[in-house]
């Protein structure tokens, strides 16, 4: 564990030196922001102009918010993973103690530890449909979980950085193809479930009315889900060669 | 001749890379979403679409092709050829904007059909794939790394994306009219808003005002960041 602690030591140290990547720290700020003060901005001018209420679809939004800061940190880990593999990096971590797989438990740590603060903050602060702490404690475990499938995604499936960014475009499906589940009934929307984040789209859509069962039940398959995916590809990226 | 084979080869790549399955798939995503609208948001989110994603993909996509190069010190070998950096410019440039102008037409065609006249939508989006690719290029020649592109470039982007707000109708200003992407809406929403000669011959002059500009750009950012660099440990 020390090697992948003194790799942290370095990355903090790159981070300071390179003030470019600090501000890419705050990017999911950004998105938070914007739905903070955007969502009900919107939602005024469509209701003033259109008679269309958006708070029907406050639950998804949320979702889609959540899921999307998860997606922005587990691309920036997957493309600082890409990068580092064009450069050989990773076959220099592999020689030394910290070995591959104490690399990637670094990489994929950070992004998770990134993921549960911004996405904490989402639900606290910004999400505009109201958000209980039971359902904070049922959200960010397949939330966190996120963003280490989406950046394996792009590591164990891409060759390189240009095929990493085509697989990017393909990463986003993954966040927005199951929120159709959101308007499609009870038989065929099991079909998404494949798709973690279909898991995230379920909780919210359950609410916090009086459900305690069920929204637990949705949280442990959905964490399932999430762990499973991760294993999955985690397995893959270690059988690279590369 | 040269640039010829140059645009093949890069098309080559980047099918070879998986551009244009990741598009298809984008597209049809994009398809099913336009089926699923009501049919009197479908030609508003048909322009926003196709201006917010086809039309800058290259912008996105030509990081990864520069930096990957960039990596592999592609260039040292590539620049002792005859082959000139104003044709790897357009070559590039050339062979992303065709990925964008199929993704659009397929997106148009699905929803509209034969029955639309998509000349100058079709127009709008090489020109705006021409310039956003050429700035993006630009972008990424400075760039080591692919996280440091995408923050300069999403800041970059930001500025060219603020005629959307005029279109959504959220805020304006006249300024707006300097700025390439307003032509862009202008050329895209015309296939459905019929607009006088005189607009559109502005807003054609403009992006090719704006792309000659980027063009420049993205060549004093090869010069200053890949040719001069040249031979010795690299930046």
């Amino acid at each position: 564990m020390i090697p992948a602690l003194r790799l942290l030591r370095s990355d903090l140290r790159l981070v300071r030196r390179d003030a470019m990547l600090f501000f890419y720290l705050i990017a999911p700020l950004l998105l938070i922001s914007a739905v903070w003060f955007g969502v009900p901005a919107v939602n005024d001018v469509l209701i003033s102009y259109f008679a269309f209420d958006l708070s029907e679809y406050y639950g998804l939004i949320t979702g889609a918010s959540l899921l999307l800061v998860s997606l922005i940190l587990g691309c920036m880990c997957g493309f600082m993973m890409l990068d580092e593999r064009d450069e050989y990096l990773i076959q220099y971590y592999a020689v030394t103690p910290l070995s591959r797989r104490g690399y990637l438990v670094c990489r994929l740590a950070a992004a998770v530890v990134l993921s549960v603060i911004y996405d904490a903050v989402l639900l606290l602060c910004a999400a505009p449909a109201p958000i209980s702490i039971a359902q904070l404690f049922y959200l960010l475990p397949m939330a966190a979980l996120e963003a280490p499938f989406i950046a394996l995604f792009l590591v164990a499936y891409a060759a390189n950085k240009v095929e990493g960014l085509a697989l990017t475009k393909g990463a986003g499906l993954f966040v927005a193809v199951p929120a159709a589940a959101w308007f499609i009934g009870s038989p065929l929307k099991y079909g998404f479930a494949i798709f973690p984040a279909y898991w995230v789209y379920e909780l919210l859509k359950l609410g916090h009315g009086g459900q305690p069962w069920r929204a637990l039940l949705l949280m442990l398959a959905g964490t399932g889900v999430h762990m499973l995916a991760v294993y999955v590809l985690l397995r893959r990226f270690l059988r690279r060669q590369d | 001749m040269r640039l010829t084979a140059a645009i093949a080869y890069d098309i080559k790549l980047q099918f070879r890379h998986g551009f244009y399955y990741a598009y298809l798939v984008i597209s049809l995503f994009y398809i099913a979403l336009l089926q699923f609208l009501p049919s009197s948001a479908r030609e508003m989110a048909n322009i926003l679409l196709t201006f917010t994603d086809p039309s800058m993909l290259g912008f996105f996509f030509i990081g990864g092709l520069v930096l990957l190069e960039k990596g592999q010190d592609i260039h040292n070998t590539l620049f002792v050829t005859p082959y000139k950096p104003e044709e790897y410019i357009f070559s590039k440039t050339l062979s992303l904007t065709l990925l964008s102008a199929l993704s659009s037409y397929m997106i148009h065609v699905s929803q509209f059909g034969f029955t639309t006249k998509p000349l100058l939508l079709m127009l709008g989006v090489v020109m705006t794939s021409i310039f956003f690719t050429l700035a993006g290029m630009g972008v990424a020649f400075r760039c080591r790394s692919l996280n440091g592109f995408f923050f300069l470039s999403t800041l970059v982007a930001l500025v060219f994306v603020l005629p959307l707000s005029d279109y959504l109708q959220i805020w304006s200003t006249p300024l707006y009219h300097l700025l390439p992407t307003q032509a862009s809406l202008l050329l895209l929403r015309s296939v459905f808003e019929p607009i006088p000669p005189l607009q559109w011959i502005y807003a054609i002059l403009l992006l090719a005002g704006w792309s000659g500009l980027a063009f420049l750009w993205a060549r004093y950012s090869f010069r200053k960041f890949i040719m001069l660099q040249m031979g010795g440990d690299g930046p």
